[in-house]
């Protein structure tokens, strides 16, 4: 009869109606939900024969310390909103990057090589990151001969980029320039005159002026000093250095105020006619020099 | 305003490398400001060679020279397929007897003191495979063998011999005695106060 279907389209209905799936199902409208009681003693909620502006407060159990009373405080969190974070990064991601052709070694390696480069992605991240710790994985491969600049360093992993003809060398950037290094191209479109670098806060002021790290504060004719040790130190022979490699470490290293390599705070940048604006006035002159 | 950096450059011949290093930019924190006698140390910077040959002085100073050898292998410990592949082990050795960078009377001592460490042609040997790391294993071998060096270079332990002859010294002891005889004369100032004393006589 027409009523029934038979056997093949039964199969064939099967075949093509669509799985089953959350968007397919729909609750049963005609089924019972269970609430609590409103009254008796399964009732929730409910004092017998008592005003509601009479009840006791939230949590309190008569005569008895309360459940979040009786678990004491500890500090775990504290202090969460003045903490600060870096992005690790270790040797053999900085091999792997050298020899996939991302990381250039003959330029100095700084923030916005190693965004562009696509080695770490340091956009979109919370306020606390300050920068780039460097790792001691992977000392057995590493044989770059690079010269990096990161915020935090490992003794190891000095002395392994150092062994391979490198230098490090650590500096501090604040939140605002560290975004600005990350993008610079976002941070030219907005049109503002380029800002000064801020020096470090209290806590790190011995971690930059320390030769030991190769801070950007330190001497450098302790840095020269230190570089022995760490070599008598380790066991290997220290190589030298090329006389570029050597005018990074004084004359033409980034000063302690500039953002962006070679471009002094207070100018402006123009993306579409190519150009630098410097200002000619002495009054920016001077607050940049400070 | 105008862009002093393009006007330069078009009019003269110099390279901008040239130009930027002669007029970069330098605030009062650059270190050429902050440490001025340190800018040209490293062009005559000349490398302060180590006293190698001091056989009566004390042994001060790196271990890497002379005749100590270094060797790296696989180390024996479990690990998988990176303990299998990598030389992470470190080993030292070199001839004791003929270690000239170490005064001939601290060689002595140590042939004695490191008997089981020394092989039978006098070959001293320390390894170390505890880390991941090549580097750090061949830097905790060096350390481990100038604290033997240091050890057997220690003057003789005296603290014992002190502690005696302090018990026969004069000065000593009539200080022990001093005190005693003050503290005698205390308490019985004290129990003195406790009697009433006549007013009247």
């Amino acid at each position: 009869t027409n009523e029934q279907m038979s056997n093949s389209s039964y199969k064939s209905l099967l075949r093509n109606l669509p799985r089953v799936n959350l968007q397919n199902l729909k609750a049963n409208p005609y089924a019972e939900v269970k609430h609590s009681p409103n009254r008796g003693p399964h009732a929730i909620g409910l004092k017998n024969g008592v005003r509601p502006n009479i009840k006791p407060r939230i949590g309190y159990v008569q005569d008895k310390t309360p459940f979040q009373k009786r678990i004491p405080k500890y500090g775990y969190n504290r202090e969460q909103h003045l903490k600060r974070q870096y992005f690790p990064l270790t040797l053999w991601q900085l091999q792997r990057h050298v020899d996939l052709g991302r990381i250039d070694p003959t330029k100095p390696v700084d923030i916005t090589a190693i965004s562009n480069g696509r080695v770490l992605s340091m956009v979109g991240s919370e306020s606390n990151y300050y920068g780039i710790y460097l790792l001691e994985q992977g000392a057995n491969i590493f044989k770059a001969k690079l010269d990096i600049e990161v915020q935090i360093v490992d003794e190891l992993a000095l002395a392994t980029v150092e062994k391979a003809g490198g230098t490090v060398s650590t500096a501090f950037y604040d939140r605002r320039s560290f975004v600005a290094l990350c993008n610079p191209v976002e941070y030219f479109l907005m049109g503002k005159p380029i800002h000064k670098r801020l020096l470090p806060p209290q806590e790190l002021v011995t971690y930059y002026t320390d030769p030991k790290v190769r801070g950007y504060l330190s001497d450098p004719a302790k840095i020269w000093e230190e570089r022995m040790k760490l070599a008598k130190k380790y066991g290997y022979d220290l190589p030298e250095l090329s006389e570029e490699q050597k005018h990074l470490m004084v004359e033409g290293k980034k000063d302690p105020r500039q953002v962006f390599n070679g471009l002094m705070p207070g100018s402006i940048v123009n993306l579409a006619d190519k150009t630098v604006l410097v200002p000619e006035n002495e009054h920016f002159k001077q607050h940049a020099a400070m | 305003m105008t862009s002093l950096l393009r006007n330069i450059l078009f009019t003269s011949n110099i390279c901008s490398q040239c130009i930027a290093r002669n007029i970069a930019y330098k605030s009062i924190y650059h270190t050429v400001n902050l440490y001025p006698e340190s800018v040209g140390s490293f062009s005559s910077y000349q490398h302060s060679e180590d006293k190698s040959h001091n056989t009566t002085d004390k042994f001060v100073g790196p271990v890497l020279r002379g005749n100590v050898k270094v060797e790296f292998s696989k180390s024996s410990k479990p690990g998988g397929q990176h303990v299998n592949t990598t030389l992470s082990k470190a080993l030292v050795r070199f001839n004791l007897m003929k270690a000239e960078w170490i005064p001939f009377e601290v060689r002595k001592i140590m042939a004695e003191k490191y008997q089981n460490k020394i092989t039978r042609t006098g070959d001293l040997i320390v390894w170390d495979e505890e880390s991941r790391y090549q580097m750090r294993n061949l830097q905790s071998c060096l350390a481990k063998v100038e604290e033997m060096i240091m050890e057997a270079q220690k003057p003789p332990d005296t603290s014992k011999e002190d502690r005696i002859a302090e018990l026969y010294n004069m000065d000593s002891i009539h200080a022990a005695h001093k005190k005693r005889l003050q503290k005698k004369r205390k308490s019985s100032f004290t129990k003195s106060m406790r009697n009433t004393g006549n007013f009247d006589a």
